[in-house]
């Protein structure tokens, strides 16, 4: 009876139940740390994959160690300064963990001794959230060779196309850059691109109806990113 | 020994009068389905009813985590329903819960990456279903163990149902597809079908949700007292 009445006490059995739940959780959280980082890894990787057109039969993902094979046959990821110069100094995971924070990252795939394609990654705001994605390109530096996005706040049916392989396929073989070289970055227009920008349908892909402003926020994120890689692609295309 | 042995045949006598399911547990575990139904009956849990439904899988995912949070809320709290302070019940209720909820979230984060992505932010609003929290305060916190997990589960089975039948039409008439899989044929968008736009977003969950109260409503004879 003792020994009840001090556990009815709301303070002691508060402190009980916190210490409880939180020794549990705290073990919970600290068992699974290794496989949710592991995932979090496999599947940048996969959609680093997805980007330079690498995916599973009939366009499905692929498993988690056939992404880690391929992944770490066919690219290195390579850490550039600001100015576009390869900064062999800092390391891989510093840039990945945000640890340093004005180095850019470009995963180089290479494929028998070759460079076969750049990728980057690239941030930017839809319309409700952050979106992502990854560009991937060949080697000229120029043309697309595939895009993935991710958007997990933007409106299923209208924003969170951009997501789905219909939307995305229409970068593949757009160009950067017009003809003297300059960067111009890919356009995602209101309506059809035949109609809107008939002259410049290099640069341009249709919108997703109902979604401008998600739409808008991907044509700001191609131009900011390939604006902060242009020195190293400009060093790329050179040598 | 010999006096141990002495004393054990009464309980023996006791066991076959214990059953799993008596009339009235099983009554606590299948009211729940139909005439009780947590969704069309007493409308709780809306909130994630409408945001997970859009696709079946997520709902399943979505269903599955619910059942073990309240299964085991309804148990944990009834475990300690003698020793809870009236005065912090509510508090410890969400304790409880809110921890069940995290190791939720941390298995789909281990086990499930992309379907954690989909739900997001929803894993961790299980905390705020009604139903949850409902439960452990009107059933688990006066009934032994056993009925409450019984309790608990045919209350999540109620909700579940509503929400895959929900999920399916909103998947096939908004994506044309069932977990995922292509079931309007390619021809019939050729011949101008598209797949209902409304159905993807929220207010199409609150028609198929409306719907349904009503349908089940009329076949059970169920009306709100004026």
């Amino acid at each position: 009876m003792q020994r009840n009445s001090f556990l009815k006490n709301p303070f002691v059995f508060a402190a009980l139940i916190c210490v409880t739940c939180s020794f549990v959780l705290s073990l919970c959280a600290e068992a699974l740390r290794p496989r949710q980082e592991m995932k979090v890894k496999v599947d940048i990787h996969r959609n680093i994959l997805r980007a330079v057109g690498i995916t599973g039969p009939d366009g499905g993902d692929l498993g988690d160690q056939e992404v880690e094979k391929l992944f770490a046959e066919k690219l290195r990821l390579v850490v550039i300064d600001p100015k576009g110069n390869v900064d062999e100094k800092t390391s891989p995971e510093d840039v990945e963990s945000g640890k340093v924070s004005d180095r850019l990252e470009v995963y180089v795939m290479e494929e028998n001794g070759k460079v076969a394609a750049y990728v980057i990654p690239m941030k930017g705001t839809g319309l409700w959230g952050p979106i992502s994605g990854y560009l991937a390109l060949e080697p000229d530096c120029s043309t697309v060779r595939g895009v993935t996005f991710f958007a997990e706040k933007e409106t299923p049916g209208l924003g969170a196309e951009i997501t789905h392989t219909p939307f995305q396929s229409q970068f593949k073989g757009k160009h950067i850059l017009d003809d003297s070289g300059k960067l111009v970055s890919i356009k995602v227009v209101k309506g059809k691109a035949a109609e809107v920008m008939p002259d410049a349908l290099d640069h341009a892909v249709d919108g997703v109806s109902g979604a401008t402003l998600t739409s808008n926020g991907v044509t700001n994120m191609f131009s900011d990113c390939l604006e902060r890689y242009e020195p190293y692609f400009k060093k790329v295309r050179k040598s | 020994m010999s006096q141990a042995a002495a004393e054990r045949p009464p309980e023996i006598r006791k066991k076959p009068s214990f059953t799993l399911f008596s009339k009235k547990e099983k009554k606590t575990l299948l009211d729940p389905l139909w005439d009780d139904n947590p969704i069309s009956v007493q409308v709780l849990g809306i909130c994630s009813a409408l945001a997970v439904t859009v696709q079946v899988n997520t709902a399943l995912v979505m269903a599955l985590g619910v059942i073990f949070v309240v299964c085991l809320s309804n148990v944990a709290v009834s475990l300690i329903r003698n020793w809870i302070p009236d005065s912090i019940r509510i508090i410890v209720y969400m304790v409880v819960i809110a921890s069940l909820v995290i190791i939720v979230d941390e298995f789909l984060r281990a086990y499930l990456y992309n379907m954690s992505k989909m739900l997001s932010v929803f894993v961790g609003l299980i905390i705020t279903n009604c139903i949850v929290m409902g439960r452990a305060e009107a059933f688990a916190s006066k009934n032994p163990v056993w009925p409450s997990f019984l309790d608990g589960l045919g209350n999540t089975l109620g909700y579940s149902i509503i929400l895959l039948i929900v999920a399916t039409v909103r998947e096939i008439l908004g994506s044309g597809s069932f977990f995922g899989f292509k079931v309007v044929p390619e021809s019939l968008y050729h011949i101008g079908y598209v797949n209902n736009g409304l159905m993807v977003l929220s207010p199409g969950a609150f028609i198929i949700m409306g719907l349904l109260i009503w349908a089940q409503r009329s076949i059970s004879g169920y009306t709100e007292e004026g």
